[in-house]
């Protein structure tokens, strides 16, 4: 019975976070300085574990809100109860799985700064996949 | 007829239409993410982004994301014992600071080094 | 002045579906709504049903939905309407004809509040003292006629026939805040489920419909935080 009052809180300390993160993650990628979101750049700022922090902190607030307010659409909406379990599995499975995600993208930024790449590293231009760097698991799987 | 649209009616839909989007945003986003591992991918993904229509679907972004923030903001301050008759109020306030902050992001969104 | 009421009728025992039907009424400038169709019924057509009672806003009968939104005929001065005046039944609860709704699930949901007072302690004396200040606390919801018009008005009750919805919570609200009252936490237990306080979204669609200017959307904000603060130090 007590539950709905503390998901009611959470979605709101959720959204404080996620309101001064995004702020601070726009910022960050697009307004920082010029060309904010290149993977070089992106990386020297992950390097740094304030960062990684952050975005864990981020990662499951942005998460949790989500499927709250997913979940409390569903509860308006949807009236049969199996169609309604239904979407609450599917929202769990959907959240733990972009959980997962994240976590590995961040922990592949890890990786990556752990075994820095090849020499040249900076002259593959944009959109080039000319050449490999030997780096995260994802380049493993996908190729 | 239908209902009247009230502000806060109008603001209600706002924020679950806005919010609908931003969560399903969150897949694409992760998955280009995902190639952040591999410097060459990760740039030819951001070379995609960087086109006009992408980059106005990201300024749209950013609008969407304002007007759930800042009526999110609202919905708070309101929650926790800010007083009714400031409802309106709240809601033009964030909505003109939403649009003021987008107006001033056009020019680096569309047109900046990025 | 002359109006046209355009009426949505429906006669369970001939019409399939809803029809429009349009009067035309004279009214003077100091009557409301509320005597145009009682003059439709007297003159006009006797078979056109609607609830009215006392005619003046205490009673709560004649809720129904004017020109696009919930509130009294008889709070409703024809002078401040257009031409045109449009009424429907009150959103969201079942017709039963013309004008009349079912309010059965209305009161099902104020019912399952626990709406009266909990207090098994002796009485003080003849009867159970408020001081000014206490009472100061329940003067806005105390004033509730139970019409329906702010729970009709809302947007999650359309969707959610399960959620409590405005009127139910303000008389949760009322009872939580009553200093005599000893049934508070069973009360805010009852409030605090998925369909409970927690569906309220702050659209305020209730307050502006409420014809006792009753701050609802304040009454549920509080019980969102009562409910909170009971589960934050562990429901006892």
């Amino acid at each position: 019975m007590k539950k709905a009052a503390f998901g009611w809180l959470l979605s709101r300390a959720s959204a404080v976070v996620l309101v001064a993160g995004l702020a601070v993650h726009f910022s960050a990628n697009h307004f920082g300085r010029p060309n904010a979101s290149e993977h070089g750049i992106v990386m020297m700022r992950l390097a740094h574990p304030g960062w990684m922090a952050f975005y864990a902190v981020f990662l499951l607030a942005i998460i949790y809100h989500a499927a709250y307010g997913l979940w409390g659409i569903a509860l308006e909406y949807l009236k049969k109860g199996r169609v309604l379990s239904a979407v609450k599995s599917a929202l769990v499975i959907l959240s733990a799985l972009l959980v997962i995600a994240g976590l590995w993208i961040l922990s592949d930024t890890q990786m990556l700064l752990a075994n820095p790449p090849a020499p040249c590293y900076k002259c593959h231009s944009a959109g080039s996949t000319a050449g490999t760097i030997p780096s995260g698991r994802a380049l493993r799987i996908f190729q | 007829m239908r209902y009247r649209l009230t502000t806060g009616f109008f603001a209600f839909i706002l924020n679950r239409l806005s919010g609908v989007i931003l969560a399903v945003f969150l897949i694409p986003h992760f998955f280009s993410l995902y190639f952040i591992g591999d410097a060459a991918r990760y740039e030819a993904i951001r070379g995609f982004y960087d086109t006009p229509v992408m980059r106005f679907s990201e300024l749209a972004l950013l609008g969407i994301v304002l007007a759930h923030g800042l009526n999110g903001i609202r919905l708070i301050l309101l929650e926790a014992g800010a007083p009714t008759r400031l409802q309106k109020v709240f809601f033009w306030t964030a909505l003109s600071a939403g649009a003021l902050i987008l107006l001033i992001s056009i020019p680096h969104m569309m047109w900046g080094a990025r | 002045m002359d109006k046209t009421f355009r009426i949505k009728r429906f006669a369970p025992e001939k019409d399939n579906a809803s029809r429009w039907e349009d009067f035309s009424v004279e009214l003077g400038p100091h009557e409301r709504l509320l005597d145009g169709l009682v003059r439709i019924k007297e003159f006009t057509d006797g078979s056109l049903t609607f609830r009215r009672s006392c005619a003046h806003g205490m009673c709560g009968s004649c809720a129904m939905k004017i020109n696009g939104r919930s509130r009294l005929a008889c709070q409703t001065l024809a002078d401040d309407m257009p031409e045109l005046v449009i009424f429907e039944p009150l959103p969201a609860f079942p017709v039963i004809k013309d004008l009349v709704v079912d309010m059965e699930p209305f009161f099902e949901k104020i019912r399952s509040v626990m709406p009266y007072l909990v207090n098994d302690e002796p009485l003080p004396g003849r009867e159970r003292p408020q001081s000014p200040e206490e009472m100061e606390k329940i003067l806005d919801s105390i004033r509730c006629i139970l019409c329906a018009c702010c729970t009709s008005s809302c947007p999650v009750y359309w969707g959610d026939k399960q959620y409590l919805g405005p009127a139910a919570l303000v008389k949760a609200a009322r009872f939580v805040l009553d200093s005599r009252d000893r049934g508070g936490k069973a009360r805010l237990d009852l409030v605090s489920g998925a369909h409970g306080a927690a569906r309220c979204h702050s659209i305020y669609n209730c307050v502006e419909a409420c014809p006792r200017d009753i701050d609802v959307t304040r009454h549920i904000a509080i019980l969102k935080r009562q409910t909170l603060k009971r589960g934050l130090r562990g429901a006892r």
